[in-house]
């Protein structure tokens, strides 16, 4: 079970690196100008 | 076996009802079932219903009613004041008569009867949602601000346009970017007849630059020239437009600020809501 | 240990409406019709919950994801998919089973009184769920595109029955203007959210087992994640209560990380001799438990 803690370790890692490197290149800021504003479509309204 | 059977006979109902349903009458909030094609009072179950009904009759010969609308301009528009909108569009398809063939002509006469009396039936009807012939909703408030090329601007430009569509958009909203190309269409349109259409990009208000390069950049893209503007977040106008739920939205504005009829909700790219920003905006001249 | 596994598995049905209250606390919002446009929503909730409600405090994964990827900017989401990982081993699919308001939706609808169907036999639908992950949410925003390279959000737009409980039925409640734009669109979307409900109706959350995208991502996590279930093989007696219990259709003896169990505990408290158990870590499995 040793190999899966280490997949799960690596796992957390790179999930957190991942987190960083989206926020870093604008992502989270697309994530939120979505999450404020209605687009209707988008929501199947129309 | 037999459990199975019953299931599959379970799901196969249920895709007979889904198939139903698709059809939209199980839609609670939907209106758009209510659309009779024979003008009976009894019908029609909301001002909406009726004015869909109206729509759906001058899409049905968009050319023709298309050069109306075109004729219709601030100039000539004085004496078409009529109080009942099918009136409205008798007289001026009557004024450019020449335009049309015998057949075409007594076409857009037809359609204007209809609609004359779907109005009388609209006036019958108790209800707040009143048709674009009817006045205003709103003032739109004043601002002072920059386009998008750095110019000033300031709510007199809605006095010197016989009517203003203002189109409230933003970057990440897939449908708002996609009718950039229609309201450009529209705009080259509407000059005719001393309109403008304006763009209000919500994210760029206060000037964010970020948001501006990548709004000019999809304009570019669309090719979409006409002005979009902006102001601060905090005055009237930005308070104004903060508080607009859902993109795309479509005001008509009037020479005096004030708005005229519901904003439009949704792509213009949609013959239903085309119609609407037309009724809307012969209303604008009409006033 | 005991008090705290079964406390887990009894008070669920709380856990699930504190959840879903929780991820939907601005409740003022319902009322005026408007979205709530704070910090918050920067960030993801981890279950199915659309950020058209007005009450939701934070983004959708599986909405944001198709936000990122769908923008002319980017084809893929690091930040998406680093949240989602990161739930995915911190949590796995106690999300599913705790978290979601929109298994708490098929939940209580399941509660109506109606002869209840197995799903044992449709085991095969299982597989739609990563067919929708895979083709609505991840492929056809970068690969159907505008001029500009903007994607549609597919599965919002076309699939998901979330956003109609949440989005378009409370907004079109108190915006005439939102209720004038109902069209075709909304005709289909509403007919799939009815098909959802009554189907909740006589199978146990049809939606999370053969439809939700965001149910598939963590199934795939779930044998990575610290949070897991532990059958003690000195207590088990292989009577099989467990598995006639589960309404996933999984045997919780032979497969502690099965993909399809949500962690509802039911199992936990079907069990006679107590051998099941909620694990949380970096499990060393010990001599007497079953290995995975």
């Amino acid at each position: 079970m040793q190999k899966k803690t280490a997949i799960q370790l690596a796992l957390l890692g790179l999930s957190v690196a991942m987190i960083g490197f989206g926020v870093w290149r604008g992502e989270a800021d697309t994530v939120f100008a979505k999450a404020i504003r209605l687009c209707m479509e988008c929501v199947g309204i129309g | 076996m037999k459990k199975m059977n019953r299931i599959i006979g379970m799901i196969l109902c249920l895709v007979l009802a889904l198939s139903l349903t698709a059809c939209g009458q199980s839609a609670p909030d939907s209106i758009q079932d209510a659309q009779a094609s024979n003008a009976n009072p009894s019908k029609y179950t909301s001002a909406q219903s009726v004015l869909d009904e109206e729509n759906q009759i001058l899409n049905a010969s968009k050319d023709l009613w298309d050069k109306v609308f075109l004729s219709m301009s601030k100039e000539n528009m004085a004496d078409i004041l009529a109080d009942n909108y099918g009136d409205v569009l008798k007289i001026a398809a009557e004024k450019i008569k020449d335009q049309f063939t015998d057949e075409e002509f007594q076409k857009l006469m037809d359609d204007a009867q209809q609609i004359r009396q779907l109005e009388e039936i609209l006036a019958t009807m108790p209800s707040e949602e009143t048709p674009a012939s009817a006045a205003s909703t709103g003032v739109f408030p004043s601002f002072t601000g920059k386009d998008f090329d750095g110019n000033d601007v300031d709510s007199s430009l809605f006095e010197k346009n016989a009517f203003t569509v203002v189109n409230f958009w933003f970057n990440e909203c897939s449908p708002c970017v996609g009718e950039l190309g229609d309201l450009n269409e529209l705009n080259e349109k509407v000059k005719e007849q001393g309109g403008e259409v304006i763009g209000v990009n919500i994210g760029a208000l206060d000037g964010n630059e970020k948001t501006i390069e990548a709004a000019k950049k999809l304009l570019e893209a669309k090719g979409a020239s006409y002005r979009n503007i902006y102001f601060d977040a905090s005055s009237e106008a930005g308070t104004f437009a903060l508080n607009i739920l859902a993109f795309p939205t479509t005001y008509v504005v009037d020479r005096n600020g004030n708005l005229v009829g519901d904003p439009i909700m949704g792509g213009i790219n949609n013959a239903n809501q085309m119609a609407q920003l037309q009724k809307n905006i012969d209303a604008a001249l009409a006033q | 240990m005991d008090k705290k596994t079964s406390f887990l598995a009894r008070f669920r049905g709380w856990i699930q409406a504190a959840a879903t209250v929780l991820t939907n606390i601005h409740l003022p919002n319902f009322l005026k019709g408007s979205l709530y446009q704070g910090k918050g929503k920067y960030a993801c909730v981890p279950g199915l919950n659309c950020y058209s409600c007005p009450g939701a405090a934070g983004a959708c994964p599986i909405g944001s994801f198709q936000a990122v990827v769908g923008s002319s900017k980017f084809r893929f989401s690091y930040y998406i998919t680093g949240i989602l990982i990161l739930l995915g081993v911190l949590l796995g699919r106690f999300i599913c089973g705790f978290l979601c308001p929109f298994g708490w939706f098929q939940e209580l609808l399941h509660k109506i009184p109606s002869k209840k169907l197995s799903t044992k036999k449709l085991r095969p639908l299982r597989w739609l769920k990563y067919a929708i992950l895979l083709i609505m949410v991840v492929l056809l925003p970068v690969l159907v595109t505008n001029e500009l390279g903007m994607g549609d959000p597919f599965f919002c737009k076309y699939l998901c029955p979330q956003g109609v409980v949440e989005g378009a039925i409370p907004l079109s409640m108190v915006n005439p203007g939102i209720r004038a734009a109902l069209g075709k669109l909304f005709s289909w979307k509403m007919g799939i959210l009815i098909t959802v409900v009554v189907l909740s109706v006589f199978f146990f959350r049809p939606f999370c087992k053969w439809l939700c995208p965001l149910g598939a991502f963590y199934a795939l996590m779930n044998r990575v994640s610290l949070f897991t279930m532990g059958v003690d093989r000195n207590k088990c007696i292989s009577c099989g209560a467990c598995a006639r219990k589960c309404l996933m259709d999984v045997d919780i003896t032979k497969d502690v990380n099965h993909p399809e169990c949500i962690r509802c505990g039911m199992c936990i408290q079907a069990c006679p001799t107590k051998a099941i158990d909620y694990k949380y870590g970096f499990i060393k499995v010990k001599e007497n438990e079953i290995k995975e």
